[in-house]
């Protein structure tokens, strides 16, 4: 098996086609272009101060304000520096050679026209068959169909109170109720419900929809998992915990804002539990058309230790850098090479099997995780100091010191080192909730409960010392009002 | 009072002396296209499909200009003049037809916002000479082929999805001949905002053409074009560049048998075609007199200073003039 890792590592090494990842940093992917020739980014955000010579910037004069990060994928494709450059790394290749490729976090038919203008090639399926797998109602129903368990639950159109408690007492869901729609960021479009008043405050949104998954509300854990449907099979990346709402890190209640990856984190039997549900998942994806790369959350049941879907995001992710880049995949190959592999059509010589065998039982060693640092204050304030990217350690008073400018999240090997991935910069204006920066640690982040560590504590602490904001003039205030807020540019589901 | 200068110069391929100009004047029209937002101007891969869709003879003249401008994606985009940053003017312009037929027309505009740029050239195979605006683009002129275009804004707020105009003259005076063919070709690109523009070719064909972004193009041989467009319809900008009064001006000179060229010429240096509002910012900056016979074009100023060019005799020169 070591020598299929080491063949596949060369193969894409190797590679000669020129391959983009499009986005507004290079967060998902990040360590990849070290792994795979003609790989390089093409961003918005400056995260690496023009030090990174796979990351591509294209000058601006001003700042636009994007609504969609489709919008700063549009824009930078569009972009005459861009497209030029493009060109210039298909100029050593004839015209025999495959199309050169791209891959998105999102991206919608606009962007899908343009990249067909520049001769390119997505990998991944069209925007349409991806909408249709990103709906989470019919997720629900194909996982079901399969034999993947979501909690108690029953998707209906629900036109009132009254029909939402019969729905409820039907299904045995109980008091207290979780409401879903069909489509939509997570923390916007789940409604919690347990009497009438809190109905009323959601009624519209819910009775617009057609349908809505009406669930039990359970005391659960959230868990993440990535994995790669292909021809040979459903490849997976270890399950990590997440971590959700922590105010120091986010202002969001239940937002997402970092992983955690250790072996301890889960036992043998539930790791193996979401292993064979997310091969179920893969399998019936890749027969209804999806190829590829894909996230799965699940949530852990306290109550009764069981293991449920709780939501499929058909594309790159949030933990995708974990996955990636944890000690395992260092060892064996990233699970995002499978991805590569489908959509190339190169043979994969691995059995999905044994790479998942093994994935199950080291997929989580080491100890490593990552912390998404959100600007957590309700107003709105101008940065006046950020740390660059790279590699942090800390003095005995518990501040950050820099060790080394990098832009490679490896080169921080040991516990007392982290990997800052830098996102708002110097003189941004930074807004309740926008992502400030990325912190990659070597150690556990959460407690058996969930509770954040000592040590975790301590660099939140340290990081968010070192971002130093001021008030706005007068002057910048009335600017602002022209302004929206984007959301975040990492995960977005 | 208000000084302007004004240059007349000869650059057959553009070069050194374009660049020159384009440096002097960027900064304001970099400001003038992002007024709006740089969002709100279409990107470089937009302007460039429509460019390719609509005028693909000018591509490589449009590069090698974005190339003497640095090469940047807001100078490619801003050089396109695909959906520019709206803006107006107004203008008086008339065919004088008894005789030996010329075309006379009033530029009305910011006198510090005109590029004051005569410009002699020849890009492709036809020698034009034109008096200059977004940088490469023409708000009159004439081609060795006695072709003579000039263009009045026409009046109406509406904006839509098209090219500024001053690009589609200057493309019509690199590949056209004749009025026919010239009133063909601007019907057939979309102009951004509504706009009278006047031919005539060195047969003496005249059409004027009522061209807007919501409307089909109103085509007729009227020799004069102001305001507005369509019959009476009274709005702000008609009132406020008095753009009936000129246009029964026109009128009355065009039909008084007692006009000569002469008078006619004259009159175009007085109130209400010489524009003189009491806003210092906006009035005539210049008149122009082109003749398709002697294939030479005359411009006038207050204060009886005037300069006479010809495809036979470029002289290049600068000017001082005050208003």
């Amino acid at each position: 098996m070591l020598n299929h890792f080491l063949r596949l590592r060369e193969l894409w090494k190797s590679n000669t086609i020129p391959l983009y990842f499009v986005s507004p940093t290079p967060f998902n992917l990040l360590g990849m272009e070290n792994l795979i020739g003609q790989f390089q980014f093409i961003s918005y955000i400056d995260t690496f101060d023009k030090r990174h010579p796979k990351v591509y910037i294209p000058p601006r004069t001003l700042t636009p304000v994007f609504n969609h990060l489709e919008e700063i994928n549009y824009y930078l494709l569009s972009h005459k520096r861009v497209i030029e450059k493009i060109k210039r790394d298909r100029k050593p290749l004839s015209s025999q050679d495959p199309a050169s490729k791209v891959l998105f976090l999102f991206f919608d038919p606009t962007i899908e026209e343009v990249v067909k203008d520049l001769q390119m090639e997505i990998l991944f399926p069209s925007h349409e068959d991806r909408t249709k797998h990103d709906n989470k109602l019919d997720i629900t129903q194909l996982a079901t169909k399969v034999g993947v368990q979501s909690v108690p639950h029953v998707i209906a159109k629900v036109r009132s109170y009254r029909m939402l408690t019969q729905l409820a007492k039907r299904h045995n869901l109980g008091q207290s109720l979780v409401i879903q729609s069909a489509y939509g960021d997570s923390g916007k479009t789940t409604f919690f419900v347990e009497n009438e008043a809190q109905y009323r405050q959601h009624a519209q949104d819910i009775e617009t929809e057609d349908q809505v998954k009406v669930m039990k509300k359970i005391r659960c854990l959230s868990t993440a998992m990535e994995a790669c449907a292909t021809a040979s099979g459903v490849y997976i990346g270890p399950l990590m915990r997440e971590l959700i709402g922590i105010p120091e890190l986010t202002p969001f209640k239940g937002g997402w804002c970092g992983n955690d990856l250790t072996l301890e984190a889960f036992s043998p039997d539930i790791r193996q539990q979401a292993r064979v549900m997310a091969e179920k998942l893969g399998k019936a994806l890749y027969k209804s058309g999806y190829r590829g790369y894909f996230e799965v959350d699940f949530l852990l049941d306290q109550d009764s230790n069981t293991l449920y879907l709780g939501e499929v995001n058909p594309r790159l992710s949030g933990i995708s850098a974990m996955t990636n880049l944890s000690p395992f995949a260092q060892e064996t190959v990233p699970l995002f090479f499978f991805h590569l592999m489908e959509w190339t059509q190169t043979p994969i010589q691995l059995s999905a099997k044994t790479f998942n065998d093994r994935v199950v039982r080291e997929g989580a060693k080491g100890q490593t995780g990552q912390l998404i640092l959100k600007y957590t204050a309700p107003d709105l304030r101008i940065l006046v100091s950020a740390p660059a990217t790279g590699i942090y350690t800390l003095d005995p008073k518990g501040n950050l010191i820099l060790k080394k400018l990098t832009s490679n999240r490896l080169h921080a090997k040991n516990p007392d080192e982290i990997f800052l991935f830098r996102i708002m910069n110097t003189g941004e204006y930074v807004y309740k909730g926008a992502d400030l920066g990325i912190v990659f640690i070597n150690g556990t982040l959460l407690s058996p409960t969930y509770k954040l560590t000592k040590a975790a504590k301590m660099w939140i602490t340290a990081v968010k010392h070192a971002f130093v904001f001021r008030e706005l003039t007068e002057e910048e205030t009335a600017l602002v009002d022209r302004y929206q807020t984007p959301g975040s540019i990492l995960k977005g589901d | 009072m208000i000084s302007k200068s004004f240059s007349f110069v000869e650059e057959l391929f553009p070069s050194q002396k374009w660049q020159a100009h384009y440096e002097e004047s960027c900064s304001a029209y970099r400001k003038w296209f992002l007024k709006e937002g740089e969002l709100n101007r279409p990107n470089y891969l937009q302007c460039e499909r429509m460019l390719r869709r609509h005028m693909p003879e000018l591509i490589p003249i449009w590069e090698h200009l974005v190339n003497l401008a640095g090469g940047d994606d807001l100078t490619a985009r801003l050089l396109s003049l695909y959906c520019p940053t709206p803006y107006v003017s107004a203008c008086s312009q008339a065919v004088w037809t008894r005789y030996s037929p010329v075309l006379i027309r009033n530029y009305d505009y910011t006198p510090s916002r005109c590029e004051g740029l005569i410009l002699k050239s020849k890009w492709h195979s036809t020698q034009v000479i034109a008096s200059i605006d977004c940088l490469w683009g023409v708000l009159d002129g004439m081609n060795e082929h006695g072709l003579i275009v000039s263009l009045s804004f026409g009046g109406k707020n509406e904006v839509g999805k098209g090219f500024g105009i001053p690009l589609i003259l200057r493309y019509i005076l690199e590949f056209c001949k004749t009025t026919q063919e010239a009133t063909d070709t601007l019907c057939r690109i979309p102009s951004h905002m509504a706009y009278n523009i006047t031919f005539m070719d060195a047969q003496f064909h005249v059409s004027t053409i009522e061209i807007s972004p919501s409307s089909p193009p109103e085509i007729s041989h009227k020799p004069f074009a102001v305001n507005h467009q369509g019959g009476f319809s009274l709005n702000n900008y008609a009132t406020f560049s008095k753009s009936y009064e000129r246009e029964h001006t026109l009128i009355t000179q065009l039909s008084d048998p007692n006009t000569t060229l002469e008078s006619f010429i004259t009159a175009f240096q007085y109130a209400p075609l010489w524009n003189t509002n009491e806003d210092p910012n906006f009035g005539t900056v210049y008149t122009a007199i082109y003749n398709p016979s002697a294939k030479a074009v005359e411009f006038r100023w207050p204060h009886q200073i005037q300069c006479t060019q010809s495809f036979a005799r470029f002289e290049p020169k600068d000017m001082e003039v005050h208003y």
